[in-house]
């Protein structure tokens, strides 16, 4: 049923409401509510023009209604929605655009597993140079600083023989895994090892790779970094021109800008493959 | 649709704009980590490669702008921090182009006090005349307002420099001990200035020592110290 006495007086009743969504819903209500009124009289028998009175006296003033909506419906929330939702669309869309393409860009390497793996050297068995005398010695050191948090996972020396001497000279080899974690994904790159120089109890000092000659017999700390994890860089390190035969232990430390990090590898005890 | 819509409308509106915040706020961080975390600045760019770098906190005394040879354009801004025992420089680069030591920090332990290097913008490539090598000496002595260098580039070649300490901008106060050189190039000493410009790397571990006097003068032009230094590349300066 269309009553235009109906339709005025709730576009009255709802002129205050600033939100439009607000209004027209609530317009909705309060006509279909006036038209169930009108209905269940005219059902009763009560004349259509009586019956609409009946309904307008019963809904009351339109001003004061208008008044009563308006402090009830607010514009200030929804609004506020309207933009949170605006703003949520704009991030999913960049995210849609940029995140994806991020993480396939993320070179996290799996290193294998197991300490011998971990250290392999694949082409030395082609060519005729063997390892022997394999040890394992009992790290998990750990140690902190500057967000980071270094832990000396694994670490092995070994004797090498070749076939041909005047190729490469029987020698022994000294390597360590340490993994670097930090939750800054800017530090994730950082070359923070190369600053690390390592220490025997026999008092051999091997050099940190940034500050020191490379080249000769230089006892020197080297090593590269894996991307790990996506908060997680393992450095695999070697003792360049190892001569810490015989030394209870090692050592790697960095003790500049007056911190002082150590992280020590107890080379007694320890077991052959 | 239309029961969805009437679950999402009976849940109050605080909480879906909360809601809808807190998704659009993660979507962002998201992508600010995938943008590579941009610091947003050079000091917090400084103090993040501190962080990365486990180094600092330094105190940030000045900055130097260097014009960047051809072909590249633009400047280089090195930001000098000083940590009480050594300066940490930053290498910021502007312009087109880009430079192996951008990004970079770079921490040079003084000497008794004293710290003579080439500053690391490089960008100097000698190609022309009019091109200059900036030295930066960094001397711990309140009273010194001159200072004079003799530096040996080559086994016949010595050049004489002068500079007054530096004053900051701002109040125009003199900075501590700082100290700003320029060494002009020419045609006979430019391999000798590529050696000297290689000790500022991190890795570089060639090219010879360049020995230097450093003599520091007071308000009064009275000679207040006479040091011999040597710069050598930053592998071959200390052990271990």
């Amino acid at each position: 049923m269309e009553s235009i006495r109906f339709r005025r007086w709730c576009s009255l009743a709802v002129s205050g409401i600033r939100y439009k969504p607000d209004r027209e819903r609530v317009y909705a209500e309060l006509y279909g509510h006036m038209e169930d009124r009108y209905e269940a009289l005219t059902e009763a028998g009560v004349p259509p023009e009586e019956a609409e009175s009946r309904v307008l006296a019963a809904m009351g003033s339109a001003e004061e209604t208008s008044n009563i909506l308006e402090r009830v419906h607010r514009p200030y929330w929804a609004w506020a929605l309207w933009a949170a939702r605006c703003l949520l669309l704009i991030a999913l869309l960049l995210a849609l655009l940029s995140v994806p393409r991020w993480i396939m860009a993320q070179d996290i390497v799996k290193l294998p597993e197991g300490q011998r793996e971990t250290f392999a050297l694949p082409y030395r068995e082609a060519q005729g140079i063997r390892d022997t005398r394999t040890f394992y010695a009992k790290p998990m050191s750990r140690a902190s600083s500057d967000g980071y948090r270094f832990i000396l996972t694994c670490a092995a020396g070994r004797h090498i023989e070749c076939d041909d001497p005047d190729w490469i000279e029987e020698h022994d080899e000294f390597y360590l895994a340490v993994e670097v974690f930090n939750l800054r994904p800017w530090a994730q790159y950082s070359g923070i090892l190369r600053e690390f120089c390592a220490v025997d109890s026999l008092g051999n000092v091997y050099g940190a790779f940034n500050r020191t000659p490379h080249g000769g017999d230089t006892p020197l700390l080297s090593g590269n970094a894996y991307r790990t994890g996506l908060c997680t860089v393992t450095w695999i390190l070697s003792l360049r021109n190892f001569r810490s035969q015989g030394a209870e232990w090692i050592e790697l430390r960095y003790d500049q800008g007056g911190r002082d990090i150590r992280l020590c590898v107890d080379l007694k005890g320890g077991g052959t493959e | 649709m239309r029961g969805v819509r009437r679950f999402f409308d009976r849940i109050p509106r605080r909480l879906r704009v909360a809601v809808d915040l807190t998704l659009a706020a993660a979507l962002l961080l998201a992508l600010y980590v995938a943008a590579g975390c941009p610091a947003f600045g050079e000091e917090n760019e400084f103090r993040r490669a501190e962080k990365a770098g486990m180094m600092g906190p330094s105190e940030i005394m000045d900055w130097v702008a260097v014009q960047r040879g051809w072909p590249s354009v633009g400047y280089d801004r090195v930001l000098i921090g000083d940590d009480g025992d050594a300066i940490l420089f930053y290498t910021y680069t502007t312009g087109r182009g880009t430079s192996s030591l951008e990004g970079r920090l770079l921490r040079r332990e003084k000497t008794e006090g004293l710290l003579l290097t080439p500053l690391p913008c490089g960008s100097v490539n000698f190609w022309q005349s009019t091109e200059v090598l900036p030295l930066f000496l960094f001397a711990d002595d309140p009273d010194a307002v001159r200072a004079e260098v003799l530096l040996r580039l080559t086994g016949e070649e010595t050049v004489t420099l002068t500079g007054d300490r530096r004053a900051s901008e701002g109040d125009g106060s003199n900075l501590p001990g700082f100290f700003y050189f320029q060494l002009p190039v020419t045609g006979a000493n430019r391999e000798a200035l590529e050696s000297l410009m290689s000790c500022a790397s991190t890795f570089a571990d060639y090219g010879e020592d360049f020995p230097a006097v450093i003599r520091l003068y007071d308000a009064g032009d009275r000679l207040l110290t006479e040091t011999d230094y040597v710069i050598r590349p930053r592998r071959r300066q200390q052990p271990g």
